[in-house]
C-alpha cells in the first residue's frame, strides 16, 4: 500500500466538501493511504507570500517540517493547485538557496531539509500502477460523455517546479477521465489562468478569465469542466450564473446590473456542471450521487451524468 | 540611493537582467489579465529599460498579476517577470503605495490564518467585503452554501494557533 | 653558418586603433633595445603601398634579415607581408607578427599596461623570428574535376558556372531529381517570377551540359585526399528503374496501386511508390521509393513491371559505390525548415491541420501544387478568408528555437500576404512580426506596397493558438497599441526558421569542414573569405554557410565557383611550408602521431638504417608526413614522446625563445 503525508488545505473543509468526499472514496479504493499532516495550518496562498516573502515561506514550512519529522520516508501530496504551489516553491527554495534555508529554520525553530518530493493528485495517479489500479477498480463506464480537464496554471507551471512536459496541453488528467469511458475534448484553456487568486480584490477584471474558460468549454463541445484543484472548481462553478448573465446581457445589448445576474438563475442549457477529476473517478468506481453530495454543487451535475452511463441500469444505482 | 539603483537592485533580487527582453510582446499576448492591465508584462520590461521605476511601483499591473507564469513559459529570453512583479510588490508597500485594495484582502486573509491557524474563504470574502465596501459581491452564493453546509459559521481553530501566529510574527519581525 | 639575427622591427599606427590605445613610440623606443633588433620605425598603415615601400627601403639601407610587424592580427596581413618580402631578399618565412591590435589595443582600456603588454608581445616576436629558418613552398598537382554537394539553386549554379569555364564537374545530389527547395516555391521575390520558370531552366542546362555527370538519388560517403587531390566514394543508391532505357512515360507511375505522403508537397497530397519529385523533374524518370512499394517489401505486386513498355523495371537493383578523383569540392546542402511541432505547444504542436508552414504554404498557392494553386486549407478544403502570418518561428527566439534571424521570412511573409491578397479577393490578412528587415535591393519596396494592398502588420509575436469551437484563435499582442488581439483565423501560416539540411553535419564531418554552434558551416573569415573553408579545396555556397535568400545564394555559388575556377586552372599549387616535420634519427616508430593526425597525413613508412653498434642494415619505421594533407595544427608534435615532430615555422625552440622572452 502506498502510502503518502496529506496537506488537505483549506477549502476541504468546506466548498470542497464533495471533492474531499470523492478523494476519500477513490483513495480508498485504491489502497493508497492518505496520512493528514496533524494539526497542518494555512500554507498562505495567496495573500501571505505577497505581503513578505519570509511570512510566505514560513507558513508551508510548518506543515513540511512537521511532515519531515512525522514520516520522513513519505512524499508529501495535497488536492490543491494553490497550495501546491505554495509548497511547492518552499520545498525548492529551500533545496536551493542556502540563505532562504537558513531563514526558514530560523524562523521556524527547527531544522527543515526538504528532503521529500511535494506532489499533487494527477502526479501520484499517473503512475503506471496507479492507472492499472484505477482501471481495475472502475465499475462502470461513461458513454457520450465529453469532458474539457481544466489542470489550472499552478498545476502545470512554472515547468522547473512541476516537470511536467507539455504545458500547453497536459494530459495526465485527459488519460485518467479517459480510463472511465469519458472523452476528453481538445480544447484551448486547460492551463489557462482562471483568476482565483484575485477574484476578491479585482473582481471586474478576473471575472472574464473564468468566463473565457466556460465559453471555450462549451465551444469545443464539452459536456462537463473536470478540475485539479478546488479554488478553480468553485470560481467556474460559483460564478457561472454571473458570468453567463452578463453574457446574454451582453448579447440583448441591455445593461448589466450585477445583483440581479447574481441572483436570477440563468438559462440551463447555457450552464456547464464542473467536477472535480476525483469526483468523476469516484462515480465510475460505483459512488452514488449521495454519498458524494454532489447535491452541494452550484450547478447541478446529476441529469449530466446519468445521461453518460452506458445502461440504464447503471444511472439507477447513480441515483 | 537614486531611483536608478533601486530599481537595479530590485532587477537584481528578482534575478531578471531588462535588456534581455527585446519587446517582442508574446508574454502581454498571452498575459490572462493583459486586458485589464495599464501596461502588461511587456509594459512593465519596458518601464523597466527606461529606468522608470515610479511607473512599475505606480501600475496597477503589479497587482493584477496573477502568477500564472504563462509569460515566463513562453518567453524567447526567459525573462522572468512574475519575480520582478514579487519584488516591485514589496517595494510599493514599504512605499506605502495601494492599488486595488489588494492589500485589505492579503491583510485580513493573514489576520484570518493568524487567528484560526487556517483560512475560511467565507469570513475571508465577508469582512472583506465590509472592509472594502463590497457588500454584494459573490453574496448570491451564501444561501446555497449555507443550506449545504459547504461553509460553517462555527469557526473551528486549530490546535497550534499561537504557535502559528508566533510564527507569522517572527517572520514578519525578520523582514524588518 | 647561423643566419645573421639582423632584425628590423615596424610597428602599425592602424590609424588609431592602435596608436589610439598605447603608446607607439614607447613600443618603438622598447623595440630598438632588444637583442638582435637594428632597426624600428613606426607608420600609420604598414599595409599601404607606402607603408610596405618604407619596409622595403628599410631592408636595403640596414641590410635587415629578419622583419617583426607588430600590427594586427596574422589571419589579416600575414600573407600581405610575405608577399611583400617576395620583392626583397629575405626568405618570407623570416617574418613575424606581434598582434598589437587584436590582443593589446582594443581588448585593453589602460593606455599604460595595453603599452607594457605591446612592448611584450614584440620582445617575444624578436625572439621568435631569432630561431626562425627559411622555407620554401612545395608544389602539389592539381586534378581537374569538381564535385559539388548539393543539387539545389546554389548546386546547379555553381556547377554550371564551372563548367561553363571549361571543367568537368561532378553534381551529387540525393534526392531523385535536382532543384532543391527552389523547385517547391510558387513566385520569388520581389520580382514575383515563378519560381520553376526561372530554375527549371537551368536544371536542363546542367543535364545537357558535356561538362557535367549529375548523379541523382546519390550521396557522398567518404572524402580522402587534400587540396587538389581528394579521393571521394559517392553511393548511387538504387533506383529500381533502368534510366538508360526509361523515356520517362509516366505509366508506371499512373498504375502504381501504392500511395504515399509526398515530401515534396509537404504532405498536403499523396504520391505513388515509383514516382518523379515533380512533373518537370531532372532527370525526368522515375524512380521507386522503397519503403512504400509493396513489390519491394513482400514480393506481392509487380504492376509497374508488367505495365512498362520498355521492360525498365528491375527489382534485383542495388547500390553502387563510385570513386571519383576530385580536385575542388562545393559544399552546397542548404536548409530544412525547422519542426516547429516540436518547438513551439502553444501553437498546437501540429495538432490543427491548418497551422501549416511557410513551405507548406507555398506548394498551396503553387500552379503545379496539391490544389493547382488555389489557396484551399487543408482541414475542409474550403477558402479561407481570416489568414494570419506568423514571422520569426523557431528564429530570433533562443529558448525554444534558435537565436538566429533568418532573413528570408520577412520578405518571403510579405509575399505570401501579397499573393493571399492576389488570389482571395476580400480575404484578409494580418501578420504578426517582431521587425521587419528588408535590406535588399526592391525588398522595403515590395513590403511597403503589401502593405498598401491591405496587409494589416501588428507589432506582436503570437503568444498562442487555440481552438473554440470549429476556429482557430490566434491571440498575441498589438504592442503598438499595448492591447492584447484575438484573431479567428481560417489559416495559419507560420514563417518558420532554417535549419541545416538533415545530414548536412555528416558531409561537413566527413570534409573536416568546421561547424558553428547552430551547424551552419563556419567560412575561413566572416568578411574576407565567405565562401572559403578552413580546409584547402573546400568551398561553400548557399544556404549551407547560412540563412539567405534566392539572391544571395546564387550570388555566393556564383563567386564559390570562381575560387575553383581559380584553383582548377592551375597546374599545380604551392601548399604552406608551415607544416609537420618528422626527425628520423630521432623517431622510435611508436606510432603515437598517427592516429592523433586529422587529416590522416601521417603514415609509418620502412625506411633504411643501421643497427647502432654493429652497423648491421636494417630496416625500421619512420613516421612520414604527406605534405599536401598536413594543415599544420601541431597535434602531433605534442603527442610525440622523443620530440621527434616539430611544426616548421613553430619549431619548439621558438616557442621556447618567445617563453623565455616573456620573463626577461
Amino acid at each position: 500500500m502506498k502510502r503518502y503525508a496529506y496537506f488537505p488545505g483549506c477549502a476541504s473543509e468546506s466548498t470542497a466538501k464533495s471533492t474531499t468526499l470523492a478523494n476519500e472514496f477513490v483513495f480508498g479504493a485504491l489502497g493508497i493511504d492518505l496520512i493528514e499532516i496533524e494539526d497542518w495550518n494555512c500554507c498562505g496562498a495567496t495573500s501571505a507570500h505577497t505581503l513578505s516573502d519570509t511570512v510566505g515561506l514560513a507558513l508551508p514550512a510548518r506543515p513540511l517540517a512537521q511532515a519531515e519529522e512525522e514520516w520522513p520516508d513519505l512524499d508529501i501530496v495535497t488536492g490543491c493547485a494553490s497550495c501546491y504551489a505554495r509548497l511547492k516553491v518552499t520545498n525548492h527554495r529551500v533545496r536551493t538557496d542556502k540563505e532562504a534555508r537558513f531563514i526558514v529554520e530560523k524562523v521556524l525553530g527547527k531544522p527543515y531539509e526538504a528532503k521529500r518530493e511535494v506532489l499533487n493528485f494527477l502526479d501520484i495517479l499517473s503512475g503506471e500502477d496507479e492507472r492499472k489500479a484505477v482501471e481495475n477498480a472502475l465499475l462502470r463506464r461513461f458513454k457520450n460523455l465529453k469532458v474539457a480537464c481544466y489542470y489550472g496554471c499552478l498545476n502545470v507551471r512554472p515547468a522547473e517546479l512541476t516537470g511536467v512536459e507539455d504545458r500547453e496541453n497536459p494530459q495526465a488528467m485527459d488519460e485518467l477521465a479517459a480510463l472511465t469511458g469519458a472523452e476528453p475534448v481538445d480544447w484551448g484553456f486547460k492551463s489557462e489562468c482562471c483568476g482565483a487568486a484575485h477574484q476578491n480584490d479585482a473582481a471586474f477584471e478576473t471575472r472574464p478569465l473564468a468566463a473565457r474558460i466556460i465559453e471555450n468549454a462549451r465551444a469545443c463541445g464539452a459536456d462537463i469542466i473536470l478540475t485539479a484543484c478546488p479554488m478553480c472548481q468553485l470560481n467556474l462553478e460559483m460564478r457561472q450564473s454571473e458570468y453567463i448573465r452578463k453574457r446574454e446581457d451582453k448579447l440583448r445589448g441591455k445593461p448589466s446590473f450585477p445583483l440581479f445576474s447574481m441572483v436570477l438563475p440563468p438559462d440551463p442549457n447555457e450552464t456547464i456542471p464542473v467536477l472535480s477529476i476525483t469526483e468523476l473517478l469516484a462515480i465510475a468506481m460505483g459512488a452514488g450521487g449521495r454519498r458524494l453530495e454532489l447535491d452541494a454543487h452550484f450547478v447541478p451535475v446529476g441529469n449530466v451524468i446519468s445521461k453518460a452511463f452506458r445502461d440504464e441500469n447503471e444511472s439507477e444505482v447513480f441515483i | 540611493m537614486t531611483e536608478h539603483e533601486t530599481l537595479n537592485e530590485l532587477m537584481e533580487k528578482a534575478d531578471v537582467r531588462q535588456y534581455d527582453c527585446y519587446q517582442c510582446g508574446k508574454c502581454s499576448g498571452g498575459c490572462p489579465m493583459s486586458d485589464a492591465m495599464d501596461f502588461g508584462p511587456r509594459g512593465l520590461m519596458r518601464c523597466a529599460q527606461v529606468g522608470s521605476l515610479g511607473r512599475i511601483l505606480n501600475s496597477d499591473t503589479i497587482w493584477l498579476c496573477t502568477g500564472c507564469h504563462a509569460c515566463v513559459e513562453r518567453c524567447p529570453h526567459d525573462v522572468n517577470v512574475p519575480a520582478l512583479i514579487e519584488e516591485a510588490r514589496y517595494e510599493a508597500m514599504r512605499r506605502g503605495i495601494k492599488r486595488h485594495d489588494s492589500d485589505v484582502l492579503n491583510k485580513t486573509f493573514v489576520s484570518s490564518v493568524r487567528t484560526f491557524g487556517r483560512n475560511h474563504e467565507m469570513l475571508l470574502a465577508g469582512l472583506y467585503n465590509v472592509f472594502a465596501m463590497k457588500p454584494i459581491q459573490d453574496m448570491a452564493s451564501v444561501p446555497h452554501m449555507m443550506k449545504k453546509k459547504l461553509i460553517n459559521p462555527l469557526l473551528k481553530p486549530i490546535h497550534g494557533t499561537s504557535e502559528v501566529a508566533e510564527l507569522i510574527e517572527r517572520a514578519e519581525r525578520w523582514d524588518k | 653558418m647561423a643566419l645573421s639575427n639582423k632584425t628590423g622591427v615596424f610597428i602599425c599606427h592602424c590609424g588609431t586603433n592602435i596608436a589610439g590605445a598605447l603608446d607607439v613610440h614607447k613600443v618603438v623606443d622598447a623595440s630598438r633595445a632588444l637583442p638582435g633588433v637594428a632597426y624600428a620605425a613606426d607608420y600609420k598603415y604598414l599595409c599601404s603601398e607606402p607603408g610596405q615601400q618604407l619596409i622595403l627601403d628599410a631592408i636595403k639601407e640596414h641590410g635587415l634579415k629578419r622583419i617583426v610587424i607588430a600590427s594586427c592580427s596574422p589571419r589579416m596581413h600575414e600573407i600581405t607581408f610575405r608577399k611583400m618580402l617576395k620583392k626583397s631578399n629575405i626568405n618570407e618565412y623570416l617574418l613575424e607578427i606581434a598582434n598589437i591590435r587584436e590582443q593589446a589595443s582594443w581588448v585593453h582600456t589602460d593606455f599604460d599596461k595595453a603599452t607594457e603588454k605591446a612592448i611584450d608581445l614584440v620582445r617575444m616576436a624578436v625572439a621568435k623570428v631569432g630561431k626562425s629558418e627559411p622555407l620554401k613552398a612545395q608544389a602539389i598537382p592539381i586534378t581537374k574535376r569538381a564535385l559539388v554537394i548539393g543539387g539545389g539553386i546554389a548546386g546547379i549554379q555553381a556547377a554550371l558556372d564551372i563548367a561553363d569555364a571549361g571543367h568537368e564537374v561532378v553534381l551529387v545530389e540525393r534526392e531523385c531529381s535536382i532543384g532543391g527547395r527552389m523547385v517547391m516555391l510558387d513566385k520569388t521575390f520581389p520580382t514575383l517570377d515563378c519560381s520553376a520558370c526561372i530554375s527549371t531552366p537551368k536544371m536542363v542546362d546542367v543535364s545537357a551540359h558535356p561538362n557535367i555527370t549529375l548523379m541523382t538519388s546519390s550521396e557522398v560517403e567518404e572524402v580522402q585526399g587534400y587540396i587538389g587531390n581528394f579521393k571521394v566514394k559517392v553511393r548511387k543508391k538504387a533506383t529500381y528503374v533502368n534510366h538508360d532505357i526509361c523515356t520517362g512515360c509516366g505509366l508506371c507511375e499512373e498504375k502504381c496501386p501504392f500511395k504515399v505522403e509526398s515530401d515534396f508537397d509537404r504532405g498536403l497530397s499523396k504520391r505513388p511508390a515509383i514516382y518523379k519529385l515533380f512533373p518537370q523533374a531532372v532527370p525526368a524518370k522515375p524512380v521507386i521509393d522503397k519503403d512504400a512499394c509493396v513489390k519491394l517489401k513482400t514480393g506481392k505486386c509487380g504492376v509497374c513491371l508488367k505495365i512498362c513498355p520498355l521492360n525498365c523495371i528491375d527489382y534485383e537493383d542495388e547500390d553502387k559505390t563510385v570513386e571519383l578523383d576530385i580536385g575542388a569540392i562545393v559544399v552546397a546542402t542548404g536548409y530544412k525548415p525547422a519542426k516547429w511541432q516540436s518547438m513551439y505547444n502553444e501553437y498546437g504542436a501540429g495538432r490543427f491541420e491548418d497551422v501549416i508552414d511557410g513551405l507548406q504554404f507555398e506548394r498551396l498557392v503553387n500552379a503545379s501544387g496539391p490544389t493547382e494553386g488555389k489557396i484551399k486549407r487543408p482541414s475542409d478544403g474550403k477558402e479561407p478568408e481570416t489568414v494570419v502570418i506568423v514571422k520569426c518561428v523557431g528564429s530570433r527566439d533562443p529558448k525554444k528555437g534558435h537565436a538566429y534571424c533568418s532573413r528570408a521570412c520577412c520578405m518571403y511573409a510579405a509575399k505570401h500576404a501579397h499573393q493571399i491578397l492576389e488570389k482571395l479577393p476580400g480575404g484578409r490578412v494580418f501578420i504578426f512580426y517582431i521587425d521587419i528587415r528588408t535590406p535588399g535591393k526592391g525588398y522595403e519596396e515590395f513590403y511597403d506596397n503589401t502593405r498598401k494592398d491591405g496587409a494589416v502588420y501588428v507589432r506582436g509575436r503570437i503568444s498562442r493558438i487555440f481552438r473554440e469551437g470549429d476556429t482557430l484563435v490566434c491571440q498575441g499582442e498589438d504592442s503598438l497599441l499595448g492591447r492584447q488581439v484575438r484573431i479567428n483565423a481560417d489559416l495559419v501560416v507560420l514563417e518558420t526558421a532554417m535549419e541545416p539540411a538533415e545530414g548536412s553535419a555528416d558531409v561537413l564531418n566527413m570534409l573536416g569542414c568546421a561547424k558553428n554552434d547552430d551547424g551552419w558551416a563556419q567560412e575561413a573569415h566572416p568578411k574576407l573569405r565567405p565562401v572559403e573553408t578552413q580546409v584547402g579545396g573546400v568551398f561553400l555556397a548557399g544556404v549551407c554557410q547560412g540563412p539567405k535568400d534566392i539572391p544571395d545564394t546564387v550570388a555566393q555559388a556564383s563567386a564559390s565557383a570562381a575560387k575553383v575556377i581559380g584553383l582548377l586552372n592551375k597546374d599545380e599549387m604551392e601548399t604552406s611550408p608551415m607544416i609537420a616535420a618528422v626527425a628520423a634519427d630521432k623517431c622510435s616508430g611508436c606510432g603515437a602521431c598517427e592516429p592523433i593526425c586529422p587529416y590522416t597525413a601521417i603514415t609509418l613508412e620502412k625506411t633504411p638504417d643501421r643497427e647502432p653498434g654493429t652497423g648491421k642494415k636494417i630496416e625500421r619505421s619512420v613516421a612520414n608526413v604527406n605534405a599536401g594533407l598536413c594543415q599544420g595544427c601541431g597535434a602531433c608534435t605534442v603527442a610525440c614522446r622523443t620530440g621527434a615532430i616539430d611544426l616548421l615555422g613553430f619549431r619548439n625552440t621558438q616557442i621556447l625563445q618567445e617563453v623565455d622572452a616573456l620573463w626577461q
